[in-house]
């Protein structure tokens, strides 16, 4: 008896699988798939993987074109009024034109509520002299959209507008803003904030905000109660110079932080004084400055204190403040460490590191560019007794005798191995072998990132 | 070299290495969990893969046993599908239905390099082309009206990559 055996075609591939083709293919391919039949057209748009995708509105006629303006909202509406897709993402984009209001209110009536209803994220990018309409917009629209989540409003307005906005949203977690613009913001479920710091003290539930970016500081004032609305922040990153009254008052105020960082090249003067408040963030994991200028000496036994902060694992203080004092008494929590070396203390401190911290993983040790520094023997030798280290960094280390190393046992977890900026000569590098048996990478490059130890700055690009 | 019995789902028998089987998660799972041992004389029974099929999957998988596992999908990173060896076209310059069937049994037996590598040839297949090139390579239906094609027509020109 025969059996009629039937191939499967394309069809008979399920939706997961489909959606694996489709994510092989660039845009205008997946719209070209998504035109050949209902199913692959419903399996883009109508299920989750329409958000891969988002609705895009973009300005680009001139901005007295009033028939255009006419032609492209009437297009819009054709294409939006019978819609079956459920959009989660929208932009709105302005290049050209100064964004009349009506033309604002237009669009309103056409994707309200079918497609605001469904709207998880929204994105404005506009040019500044479309930003007066776009924020009357913004604080018209927010409130309606009952499911957005996350809100984003870039390169906009430079000056200040006399018209005060309030934007409120019961629903909004996420807040991305560029730009100094004043106005108020009710949004009790916000625990992302990336913008300007004099916009932020404007936020007046800030009871769920856990994450902080700030690109710029405080205005002229000199106000601590602006750090009032970091009083529960977890996570605070700023990309300014952070003055000593404020870095006082964040680590007065801001007692919840874990993650502290100022990634900002030049710092600006800070008291010793200010710097051990520090002590008071007994919940940080990661402390990173770029950069910290002392402004007035510090005595030769200066310790900032830093043994309760039982918690700490990454330490980068961007300054020489981090002596033997201070060294000898830091947690035994720390498993990478970044400190700034010079001619007086280098021998002191290392030994005080490999004393104190035997636990260490990653170690990064910063000589002065000028003058050169050249490495004790004595200080390479005692980098042998962290048996845990797996990652090293040398910053502007001169090398000469101290390359040949007389070590008892192999250092087993060394992975990787980094002469940034170094003067060595490779040659001697040759018998490093069995010192280091299990290493991965061995590398010289001419600079170094701040974010080598952390992740934190991988996703802005920074 | 260890062997287990797989069997296909019109019943011939396979004897494999246990490890070029344990490259299918489902396999692996299915071991693990009943429990089955190499050497057992029960054979694993696979009812949704044919013995043509299994045969193929297999020598892929014989073939690809020294593989690194392959890395979870990094989102950020660019999916291509320039990158299929010479030795994986050449095993795929197959019928579409044989294609077809391979993905359905990659797909069942979680086959993860298997998978992605036909994929990427169905991908290929489809970049490039118009919505009714598309159709014809895969001799697929249109049933779209023409004013509902029109309509998505339309709506893509609103519809950009986040």
């Amino acid at each position: 008896m025969g059996t009629l055996v039937t191939k499967p075609t394309i069809d008979a591939l399920p939706e997961k699988v489909l959606c694996m083709i489709f994510d092989r293919l660039d845009r205008d391919n997946v719209k070209n798939a998504s035109l050949t039949c209902r199913r692959w057209h419903d399996i883009i748009f109508c299920s989750d993987y329409i958000n891969r995708f988002q609705l895009c509105i973009s300005f680009d006629w001139p901005w007295n074109d009033a028939a255009r303006s006419r032609e492209v909202m009437q297009k819009l509406n054709d294409s939006v009024k019978h819609t079956k897709r459920c959009y989660r993402k929208m932009c709105l984009v302005a290049t050209e034109t100064t964004t009349p209001v009506e033309d604002m209110q237009t669009i309103w009536r056409i994707i309200h509520p079918k497609v605001t209803n469904n709207l998880i994220s929204l994105a404005l990018e506009f040019t500044w002299f479309c930003s007066i309409p776009a924020m009357r917009v913004l604080s018209d629209w927010v409130k309606l959209m009952p499911k957005l989540q996350s809100l984003s409003v870039s390169n906009y307005h430079e000056g200040v507008d006399n018209y005060m906005y309030t934007i409120n949203s019961t629903t909004v977690k996420h807040m991305q803003i560029a730009g100094p613009y004043i106005f108020g913001f009710h949004m009790p479920q916000l625990e992302s904030f990336s913008g300007e710091m004099c916009i932020l003290g404007q936020l007046d539930e800030p009871a769920k905000l856990k994450r902080v970016e700030l690109y710029s500081g405080p205005n002229e004032s000199k106000d601590r109660s602006i750090v009032h609305p970091l009083a529960h922040v977890e996570t605070l990153t700023m990309f300014f110079s952070v003055e000593d009254w404020l870095l006082a008052a964040i680590c007065d105020t801001c007692t919840e932080l874990k993650h502290l960082y100022v990634a900002y090249r030049t710092g600006p003067l800070i008291r010793s004084t200010t710097l051990k408040r520090f002590s008071k963030l007994v919940n940080l994991r990661e402390l990173v400055i770029r950069s910290i200028s002392m402004q007035d000496m510090l005595p030769s036994d200066f310790d900032l204190g830093l043994s309760n902060l039982t918690k700490l694992e990454l330490l980068d203080l961007g300054s020489d403040a981090l002596e033997a004092p201070t060294l000898t008494r830091l947690p035994k929590s720390i498993r990478s460490l970044t400190v700034r070396i010079n001619a007086r203390n280098e021998t002191k401190v290392i030994e005080s590191i490999t004393n104190t911290l035997p636990q260490l993983q990653k170690l990064r040790l910063m000589y002065p560019e000028q003058p050169r520094v050249q490495v004790a023997k004595r200080s390479m030798q005692s980098l042998q007794h962290l048996k845990r280290l797996e990652v090293l960094v040398f910053q502007n280390a001169k090398f000469g005798e101290s390359l040949h190393l007389e070590i008892e046992a192999p250092l087993q977890n060394m992975r990787e191995l980094l002469f940034v900026n170094c003067e060595l000569d490779r040659n001697r590098l040759r018998g490093f072998r069995p010192i280091f048996p299990n290493l991965e990478e061995l590398q010289f490059s001419s600079h170094l990132q701040i974010d080598y130890f952390t992740n934190q700055f991988k996703r802005d690009g920074w | 070299m260890p062997t287990i019995k797989l069997q296909s789902s019109d019943g011939e028998i396979f004897d494999t290495d246990v490890q070029i089987a344990k490259c299918s998660g489902t396999i692996k799972t299915m071991l693990e969990d009943l429990g089955m041992d190499e050497g057992d004389d029960e054979a694993v029974p696979l009812p949704n893969v044919n013995s043509a099929i299994l045969r193929k999957v297999l020598q892929w998988a014989t073939y690809h046993k020294d593989d690194p596992i392959p890395v979870e999908d990094d989102d950020s990173k660019e999916k291509r599908t320039d990158d299929i060896s010479s030795w994986d076209a050449d095993f795929l310059k197959v019928d579409q239905g044989t294609l077809f069937e391979l993905i359905l049994a990659a797909n069942y037996l979680d086959i993860k390099g298997l998978l992605d590598v036909t994929c990427k040839t169905v991908a290929n297949m489809i970049k490039g082309k118009t919505p009714e090139e598309i159709r014809k390579t895969f001799n697929i239906k249109n049933d779209f009206t023409p004013s509902e094609e029109e309509q998505v027509r339309k709506e893509n020109e609103w519809c950009e990559e986040k």
